[in-house]
């Protein structure tokens, strides 16, 4: 049960995207988090991006772990992006009163591949 | 409890929480059981992440605890409640006050408690010093205004 997987880790041209599973339990996201900043500092990436399409609820641990990871991969030199959050969890995080942080977040792929390139030129 | 047999799901509506894993369980169960009762996904979502924020903290500031899931008066909407056995909350009124931001442990007991009453329709909490803490909360199909459902 605790090894069925935390999601997965692709990287493209050099960015990381990480696609969190749906039911993560607390120690699964923190997992996911030391996982994935490992993987940030191996590949020498400078833009992350998350992809929360899978996610159906974010609740204030799992805004924390995410926002988290954002000011982690910062301070490696990392951008963060997030991309496919669904309607009615940012609605749901907004009545509750939670952020990502210092998160980017765009509605798909392109757009993050898009602001991630334009940074890198800058 | 024959009023409950009209909705249609066969899922154990009593979750004992003593792992994280549970806090899962209880997130899928409550889910099922909104969908069933008719509410949209907005309020699934409202009802699943309160329901998470709960669970949690019966689990690491009460020690574990028990949740049942029921529904009101028939179709009427869906009830939560949560009782633990820890070590109860000395300043309840102090926690679930909105003003106040100091109670941050780990991840903040205040912030899920404040999260899940703004949540729900109807939120009530006791707590007593070595005694445990109960947490009551209601969502109503028909509440009030319709918020946007997707």
């Amino acid at each position: 049960m605790e090894e069925q997987g935390r999601g997965s880790i692709l990287k493209i041209e050099d960015f990381l995207i990480a696609t969190p599973q749906q039911a993560m339990h607390d120690l699964a996201a923190i997992r996911f988090k030391d996982d994935l900043l490992k993987r940030v500092k191996e590949t020498g990436i400078n833009g992350l991006i998350i992809d929360l399409s899978g996610i159906d609820i974010v609740d204030s641990f799992m805004a924390r772990t995410i926002g988290e990871i954002a000011d982690s991969a910062a301070l490696l030199g990392a951008e963060v992006v997030a991309i496919g959050l669904r309607p009615e969890v940012a609605i749901t995080m907004v009545e509750m009163g939670v952020s990502l942080g210092q998160v980017h977040t765009y509605l798909n792929l392109d757009l993050a591949l898009e602001f991630l390139r334009n940074q890198r030129s800058v | 409890m024959s009023h409950e047999e009209s909705v249609d799901v066969e899922i154990d509506r009593s979750i004992e929480i003593r792992e994280e894993f549970d806090i899962i369980r209880a997130r899928a169960r409550a889910r099922v059981l909104a969908e069933a009762l008719g509410f949209g996904i907005v309020d699934q979502t409202r009802i699943v992440t309160a329901v998470s924020e709960i669970a949690r903290n019966a689990l690491i500031h009460g020690g574990g605890g028990k949740l049942t899931l029921s529904t009101i008066n028939d179709k009427e909407g869906l009830e939560i409640v949560v009782i633990d056995q820890g070590p109860g909350i000395p300043n309840v009124d102090l926690v679930t006050d909105e003003g106040y931001e100091g109670y941050s442990t780990s991840g903040g007991l205040g912030l899920g408690l404040r999260g899940a009453m703004r949540l729900m329709d109807e939120f009530h909490i006791e707590s007593k010093p070595e005694a445990g803490t109960k947490v009551t909360m209601r969502k109503w199909l028909a509440s009030g205004f319709r918020r946007w459902e997707g």
